[in-house]
């Protein structure tokens, strides 16, 4: 059986970012379903970790929160990007996908190409 | 990189906010909870199997908020709170310990802070221009006997086979030295104040400057510009400039002062420019830079410098700028013969006969600390001082030491406990380390605190508080005193937890006390050395000012009278309406003086004795043997000057009016000036007796009386050979006179004002002083070391007193148990309380040996400061040791009566 991956914490804070861009202001929960839900399940996250995570970014300064009504009428904490968080998603993306092509490159099997 | 910045900040307040963000993520995860709850049991799940499956993902809520706390502060930083906290509740716990602790470690801080500053500002300042360390300072060194005839100032101490030195030359070295154009100098300068009136209440400073003299210091100007070369010419117009000081003083740093005129002995001088703030004096880097500086070729100007580049007249401060690499050795080397040769046999005038007279040497020294500073006088107290800084330093770790060793053994258990539970070693450091931390930042707060409030008693100005040794003396005391009490306190946890829970009160604790007690025999010595430094220099300074002076010193008042008639002294002698008419002031101010209510007598000299000044003149007595003095002392004093100062007439008669009527020429002679002339019990011979000054002139001068002995110039020299002349008045337009009356200052000096002018109308009163002050001044080094190094002491004393009574209330604590039985068995309370006192003053009385020991050895460093009694003076010395002991047993005594209260019962309960 192939092995779930474990998440490390930079990329976890990365996971966060793109969420939030997708998804617009967002509780902690809602964060860590969506992620394992984008995953397909190939992660396994415990919804617990993203708050530390979701502390370091806010002490950055890359989201900031406030409490809020959920859909179903519960109080909960909702986190949104501030503009240097939307900066922030942006530029990592590119750098992780500049990444993963270099290490695609170095990676693909002999013969594919 | 700012936002990794801002994010550790935002963790480091962390720290603080703990109660609101904790209740925050509980809060955030309980919604969080219920959000999942809400999800599973929408998918059909029963609610307890929501719950934990909600709980199961999170991971645990302890878990995360773990987890959570991490992000949010430093948890080191935290535990550090923790561990500050935890020190804080001990350290309160041990009030009476901590108060102990924090006062020796706030005096050591504080006084060695305070003395450093001393030290520094006073002693180790350089002269605030660039590279001061290339400048040399030119002087000379001979034979005391030179003296008199060079007629110079610039006294240094003298050097080690107890030659003179002094710094001044004459102008003819200066120009010799400027014409050389020596390869190893980039300028020669010479300067040296000036002796002019000025107008206005406050007198001005002046000083006279070579031409290439700010050129040569690397001064800017603030404004305008400074004097140079061409200022320093024969005839070139009257400029001068004025320090930043004086600029503010007197015209409000208002620019407009370049082009206004300062007037100096009625002589406009242009002002072109303003020196800096800071350049301070030259001849000691610490005092205010001379108000007015004017070019070297005004000395012709001024009555006082008329004879300023005469031969035999030794008054030019010379210095130089080197160039860089270039030692004073080579300097001197190379300006020896120069000097030997400009110096020559005309400038020695005077000094007969020369076979057995050597030449002077020229001396080279570096002059980074103006003209007096490496001055062995400053020198030894810099030694004194430092001494002092290293014993109160020394004094300060033993104690801190020896306190937190007693602390120790107290804490044994509880590290113990700690360590049984399962604390590792180095939690436990940590904790015994915040806790000197703690202790260290209260000693130093109040240290800081002390040392800034100490400034205003220094008896000395301009001292700073450097933040930097404040830190240094800080560290060093911490550092010495809490590895020993660590190391202590860790020796302990070495043993088995379970031994050392055992223990209880006794046992093992024998090595400890002895090290405490050792600790307490050496810091015993130490007081004793600063006690018996500062009791030699305290007894100095009472020797030096009840030194018989041979006159009466008390209810005298000393004063000048100036007179500016705007002429030179030769235009004076030229001008007889001139000379008469100061012969009158002078005459005026006398009888109006003697006139004055609440007036016993008064009288006029060239000079006052013991009060800073000091002249000579050659002498040739009729008859003379050759062994006798080439020079001496001479004052010529007014009718009633014997009288008025109380020096009494040994033989022959004193002076009578009708001297001065018919203007005789009559001299009378002290006891030293016979002995030295004709020898004790010959005084006689010398009555009728003609002197002259100079050889080529026939004696001329009758001798008619001898006087008792006077101190003349310092209360240390023995007294000199006097001459004293009888002249009513000179044609100098400066007189000194005395009075004797007990009237205070402040009702006198209107009055003295008041005479002078209307003596004359030019004439000015300065110097008003007692005589008593300026005697006072002439031993004002031996005073302020006195001051210092007794508070000093004193301070020292405390702060081993302190340790004293801390080790003893310890032991006294440690031993309640045996206290308490041999009470129950019977033993009266006096008994126990003489046994602790006699055990703390067995501890004192050992510390005293060596103590006196190295208080013999420490003394000699002062020897020559002292007066009237040796290093090694038993009176001192056995002083110091008594009040050491007196002062120990007050210290113990609280604990030797605590001792004695023991009730038996609660004794032996304890523990």
């Amino acid at each position: 059986m192939r092995k779930k991956t474990d998440v490390w914490q930079g990329t976890l804070a990365l996971m966060i970012l793109a969420t939030l861009e997708g998804m617009g202001p967002l509780h902690g929960y809602g964060i860590a379903r969506r992620i394992e839900q984008t995953s397909g399940g190939g992660l396994s996250i415990n919804y617990g970790t993203v708050y530390p995570a979701l502390l370091k970014l806010e002490q950055e300064g890359f989201i900031r929160s406030e409490w809020g009504v959920s859909e179903n009428n519960r109080r909960a904490k909702y986190y949104r990007l501030t503009r240097a968080g939307r900066k922030r998603a942006g530029q990592a993306a590119e750098e992780w996908e500049r990444t993963t092509e270099i290490l695609a490159r170095f990676l693909s099997r002999p013969g594919e190409s | 990189m700012m936002r990794v910045l801002r994010g550790w900040l935002l963790r480091l307040l962390g720290v603080l906010n703990k109660d609101g963000s904790e209740r925050e993520i509980s809060e955030e995860i309980q919604s969080h909870l219920q959000l999942h709850i809400d999800d599973n049991l929408k998918a059909g799940i029963d609610p307890a199997e929501a719950r934990r499956r909600a709980l199961i993902s999170l991971g645990g809520v302890e878990a995360t908020k773990e987890r959570w706390r991490d992000q949010r502060a430093i948890p080191w930083v935290e535990s550090l709170f923790r561990d500050v906290g935890y020190a804080l509740r001990i350290l309160g716990r041990n009030k009476g310990w901590t108060a102990v602790i924090v006062v020796s470690l706030a005096l050591g801080i504080g006084i060695n802070t305070a003395l450093f500053s001393v030290i520094d500002s006073v002693y180790l300042e350089t002269l605030n221009v660039p590279q001061p360390g290339r400048l040399v300072v030119f002087g000379w060194s001979g034979e005391m006997n030179l003296l008199g005839s060079l007629n110079g100032y610039g006294y240094l101490a003298p050097g080690p086979n107890g030659e003179r030195r002094e710094a001044s030359l004459p102008f003819a070295v200066f120009e010799a030295f400027r014409a050389s154009q020596s390869p190893l100098l980039e300028e020669v300068f010479a300067f040296r104040p000036a002796r002019v009136s000025s107008e206005g209440d406050n007198p001005m400073s002046v000083r006279l400057v070579s031409g290439n003299y700010y050129r040569a210091l690397g001064v800017v100007p603030v404004q305008g510009r400074l004097l140079g070369e061409s200022d320093d010419l024969p005839g070139a117009r009257p400029t001068a400039v004025i320090s930043e000081e004086y600029w503010d003083r007197a015209f409000g740093s208002d620019p407009s002062a370049i082009a206004s005129s300062v007037v100096l002995d009625g002589i406009e001088f242009e002002v072109v420019g303003v020196v800096p703030k800071g350049l301070g004096n030259l001849e000691r880097p610490l005092e205010p830079t001379p108000d007015v500086s004017v070019a070297m070729a005004m000395d012709s100007l001024f009555p006082e410098h008329q004879d300023d580049r005469n031969p035999g007249v030794w008054r030019h401060l010379v210095m130089g700028r080197a160039r860089s690499g270039v030692s004073p050795a080579e300097i001197r080397a190379y300006f020896t013969p120069i000097f030997e040769q400009a110096a020559g046999e005309d400038t020695l005038r005077g000094n007969r006969p020369p076979d057995d007279l050597q030449f002077p040497a020229l001396e080279v020294r570096s002059g980074s600390r103006g003209v007096y500073e490496p001055q062995s006088d400053l020198m030894r107290s810099v030694s004194i001082l430092s001494l002092v800084f290293a014993i109160v330093l020394v004094s300060v770790c033993i104690n801190l030491a020896n306190l937190l060793l007693s602390r120790a053994e107290f804490r044994e258990k509880e590290l113990a406990v700690r360590l049984s539970m399962g604390a590792s070693r180095y939690r436990v450091v940590r904790q015994l380390l915040t806790e000197s931390l703690v202790l260290a930042a209260l000693g130093g707060a109040v240290g800081a605190i002390l040392a800034f409030a100490a400034v205003p008693f220094i008896p000395l100005d301009d001292v700073r508080m450097d933040a930097t040794v404040l830190v240094f003396t800080g560290a060093v005391i911490c550092v010495c005193g809490f590895m020993c009490g660590i190391a202590a306190a860790l020796r302990s946890t070495r043993l088995s937890p379970d031994a050392a829970m055992k223990q209880g009160t006794g046992r093992a604790t024998r090595s400890r006390t002895l090290v405490g007690k050792a600790l307490i025999v050496a810091q015993v010595a130490l007081s004793l050395v600063l006690v018996v430094g500062g009791g030699l220099l305290v007894r100095t300074v009472l020797n030096l000012r009840s030194e018989p002076t041979g006159f009466e010193p008390d209810d005298l008042v000393l004063f000048g009278v100036s007179i500016d008639t705007g002429a030179s002294p030769m235009a004076i002698f030229m001008d007889p309406g001139l000379s008469q008419r100061l012969h009158t002031a002078t005459l005026n101010v006398l009888t109006g003086i003697r006139s004055m209510p609440g007036v016993q007598s008064a009288a006029r000299a060239s000079q006052a004795l013991l009060s800073g000044t000091r002249g000579a003149a050659s002498i040739y007595l009729q008859g003379q043997d050759p062994g006798a003095p080439a020079s001496t002392p001479r004052m010529d004093v007014s009718d009633g000057f014997f009288d008025t100062l109380g020096i009494p007439l040994r033989l022959g008669r004193s002076f009578t009016p009708e001297d001065y009527a018919a203007g005789a020429r009559v001299a009378v002679v002290s006891e030293a000036f016979a002995r030295a002339f004709v020898g004790a019990g010959r005084e006689a011979d010398l009555l009728g007796r003609m002197f002259s000054d100079s050889e080529r002139s026939p004696p001329h001068t009758e001798i008619v009386g001898i006087v008792g002995d006077v101190k003349y110039s310092s209360l240390r020299e023995p007294p000199p050979p006097m001459v004293y002349v009888a002249a009513g008045s000179t044609g100098f337009p400066a007189s000194n006179f005395m009075v004797r009356t007990t009237q205070p200052l402040e009702t006198l000096v209107p009055e003295l004002r008041t005479i002078a002018s209307r003596a004359d109308p030019d004439a000015t009163v300065v110097n008003v002083q007692t005589q008593r002050s300026a005697i006072a001044n002439t031993y004002s080094e031996e005073r302020r070391m006195a001051s210092i190094a007794a508070a000093f002491g004193g301070l020292v004393l405390t702060v081993s007193m302190v340790g004293l009574f801390g080790l003893m209330s310890y032991a006294v604590a440690r031993r309640t148990r045996e206290f308490g039985i041999r009470m129950a068995l019977g033993a009266p309370g006096e008994a126990i309380r003489k046994s602790v006192l006699r055990e703390s003053l067995i501890l004192v009385s050992v510390g005293i040996i060596p103590g006196v020991v190295a208080a013999v050895a420490a003394t000699r460093v002062i020897e020559t400061t002292l007066f009237g009694l040796g290093p090694n003076d038993p009176v001192t010395i056995l002083g110091a040791a008594v009040s050491m002991l007196v002062v120990s047993a007050l210290a113990a005594y609280l604990p030797a009566r605590r001792a004695s209260r023991v009730d038996p019962i609660t004794a032996l309960r304890h523990e």
